[in-house]
């Protein structure tokens, strides 16, 4: 067996998301090794029932989105959709300015406007966005998309988003912390 | 007059987006110039005015006079510092307006084409279950009643427990003064350690009967005499 035959293994019994990390960890090989048997194993499952999903640096197994009617007539799932106005512009700083190192606050206080103090722990608490201490400064945190928050977006990796290429190229031309 | 706005707006960013939008403008200094009225209008008319961002609005709308200003009297001087500032303005929305894009984007596919995983599914109750409130099997009323007054226990430690250690040690200065006069009448004289003496004192107690002792000094009801420093203090009546 091949090291993505064996991740797939870890990431069915665990059903829910490990990080690129902790396979590392288990299967004792090198990052580049894992993520190269990652790619294959998302070309493999490309087709299938089943999707490999990559958030920044975890994944998951999930079912595919096309299958999602199926899927929803056999979990009878309350979906709250409205996300509001504050949400969604929120989700998508958070998605399209990730650069690997998460969002912080700040930024998005600054591009809105507003104070989202609120609308980021709504968001946490749907499990929506993910929160980490601020590498740079530990009295602050920092937010990244969640496995959950693709999960609803119906897409395995960002670059899936429509126009995302083009979109977090504007946004990076924008030189968006330049201001103040 | 100017169309009303009826939509609650989060932030400044938000509404000038919005107004600009209206006029099928594109974001520059002429339509800043041009919606600013509106902006202010839509300040004024604000009846629940969101206090926590009276701020965010208002440096927003100093700005906006200031470009209308310029916009009216095109000879107006401003300073670099200003100039930044509405370049910085229509910088701003120009970058809010497109995340405002993406996120209707975002709006459009969250929900549709849900993926599923494993971990989802064990907490969501499938069709076929109904659910029900299961009582658990250790509910009693003792349990109950046991529950509360541990709770009950938790809030009124501290309030109770607390303030009667201090009660406990507290001696009025106006006790030992009362006391002091008391043994007084009863003996001609006396010696401060032998007041400390009779009960096992405290450090406390020892301070206080030493303040009770400066008070009536200074009333000029007892005499005192101390021959040598840290010396024995002889108290006689005056």
């Amino acid at each position: 067996m091949n090291i993505s035959n064996h991740i797939e293994a870890l990431l069915f019994l665990s059903g829910k998301p490990l990080s690129i990390k902790e396979i590392c960890k288990i299967l004792d090989k090198k990052e580049r090794e894992i993520n190269e048997a990652i790619l294959d194993l998302e070309k493999e499952l490309n087709g299938r029932g089943i999707r490999l999903l990559k958030a920044d640096a975890n994944i998951m197994l999930g079912t595919a989105p096309e299958s999602d009617e199926y899927c929803k007539s056999l979990i009878k799932e309350e979906l709250d959709r409205n996300l509001g106005r504050a949400g969604l512009e929120t989700l998508a700083i958070i998605i399209y300015k990730n650069e690997g190192g998460g969002v912080s606050r700040n930024d998005i206080d600054r591009i809105r406007g507003v104070n989202s103090a609120f609308t980021l722990g709504n968001l946490a608490i749907r499990g929506l966005v993910d929160r980490k201490i601020n590498p740079k400064d530990k009295r602050s945190f920092v937010y990244k998309p969640s496995v959950r928050l693709f999960q609803f977006l119906g897409i395995t990796k960002k670059e899936d988003l429509p126009e995302f290429e083009k979109f977090s190229e504007q946004i990076k031309c924008e030189k968006l912390f330049t201001i103040q | 007059m100017y169309q009303t706005a009826t939509r609650q707006f989060e932030g400044p960013l938000e509404l000038l987006v919005d107004l600009i939008d209206k006029k099928k403008l594109s974001i520059s200094e002429i339509s800043l110039a041009e919606i600013a009225d509106q902006y202010l209008d839509y300040l004024k008319k604000l009846e629940n005015f969101p206090t926590k961002e009276v701020s965010y609005f208002l440096i927003v709308a100093s700005t906006l006079v200031l470009v209308k200003s310029r916009s009216l009297m095109p000879s107006l001087e401003i300073s670099e510092e200003e100039k930044e500032e509405i370049d910085d303005l229509e910088k701003r929305l120009k970058i809010y307006q497109k995340f405002q894009n993406i996120s209707e984007g975002l709006e459009k596919i969250f929900g549709n084409n849900i993926i599923f995983s494993r971990e989802t599914l064990p907490k969501m109750p499938t069709k076929t279950s109904n659910i029900v409130f299961v009582i658990p099997r250790d509910l009693s009323v003792f349990n109950m009643n046991k529950a509360l007054s541990d709770l009950l226990n938790i809030f009124c430690f501290q309030k109770t427990i607390l303030p009667e250690k201090i009660i406990e040690r507290t001696i009025t200065l106006e006790q030992k003064i009362e006391d002091l006069t008391r043994r007084l009448q009863e003996k001609m004289s006396l010696c401060f350690s032998e007041i400390n003496k009779k009960q096992k004192q405290s450090r406390m107690d020892i301070i206080v009967s030493f303040l009770a002792l400066l008070e009536l000094t200074k009333r000029k009801a007892i005499r005192t005499n101390q021959n040598e420093i840290f010396g024995e203090i002889h108290i006689t009546q005056t």
